[in-house]
């Protein structure tokens, strides 16, 4: 096959989608063109390698694939993005007894009306970004990128049960920011941003 | 009943990553059915999930900038 020899040709057609599949998990442009370029020479690097019995689009993904989860679980390494294992934040929302210590008001909205509204979005990505590092990175890979659990556990090399209590502790935390800076707040005249 | 909550709010978290078994979610459903406070976190839960989820869709039309995909071909031309 020619197109598969000449490695502009797959720049033409699987560079936007490998781009996309990047952004999506990195958020940040300029890393994902990186990422993606990364992908291209070690593809070119090793093309005599490629058995062709996958597709080459999703051979270059799995290449992608590796090179993002690398990318992700250093930078948890590096900047120290564990979660401390012994503090068990569930105290702060539940009595000794196993009772909401706030009982959780009713939120009326549809996510249709939220989504609209640019100073949600705002406040929602603020709440975000007031998580532990890593809780946020694997709750927004799991949430916003909409990447499977187990893809999320082989890749950074967590249990089940670890994503699953990052998952909980992420959406207890949200929901309280949420519910302080945005559906709490809702009473006085309108709608103010947090 | 109020003992019940605090796994509640882990069984309603779980149930979106993965299947309940049947028990769980029974205790889970029987308890949401009586329990004002968590039947309101399960629904906000939920409608957090609906919102990050419709974010997420609107990437389809997102490209590779003329810069990059010039970048990448020069990285290319130059390793052959």
């Amino acid at each position: 096959m020619t197109q598969q020899q000449n490695p502009e040709s797959w720049l033409d057609e699987h560079g936007d989608y490998l781009f996309r599949f990047a952004l999506m998990r990195l958020k940040k442009r300029e890393l994902a063109e990186d990422m993606v370029q990364e992908t291209f020479l070690a593809a070119w690097k090793s093309h005599k390698s490629f058995a062709g019995d996958s597709s080459l689009r999703t051979w270059l993904t799995g290449i992608l694939k590796h090179k993002i989860a690398d990318y992700i679980r250093k930078e948890i390494r590096t900047r120290n993005l564990n979660e401390q294992a012994e503090h068990d934040p569930t105290s702060i929302w539940f009595n000794h007894n196993g009772s909401w210590k706030d009982a959780p008001a009713a939120w009326q909205s549809s996510p249709e009306s939220l989504l609209a509204n640019e100073q949600f979005h705002h406040t929602l990505q603020q709440c975000l970004e007031k998580l532990p590092g890593k809780q946020q990175k694997i709750f927004e890979l799991r949430e916003l990128a909409g990447i499977s659990g187990d893809e999320i556990c082989n890749d950074l090399e967590i249990s089940q049960t670890n994503l699953h209590v990052i998952m909980y502790r992420a959406r207890m935390s949200l929901r309280q920011c949420l519910q302080n800076h945005w559906f709490g707040k809702k009473t006085s005249a309108g709608r103010t941003s947090a | 009943m109020n003992h019940f909550c605090k796994h509640a709010s882990h069984l309603t978290s779980e149930s979106m990553e993965r299947d309940l078994t049947m028990v769980e979610s029974i205790n889970l459903r029987l308890h949401l059915w009586i329990c004002s406070s968590c039947a309101n976190y399960s629904q906000s839960i939920k409608l957090l999930h609906q919102a990050l989820a419709a974010m997420r869709s609107d990437n389809e039309n997102i490209k590779l900038s003329e810069n990059a995909r010039q970048r990448i071909k020069d990285a290319i031309s130059n390793t052959h």
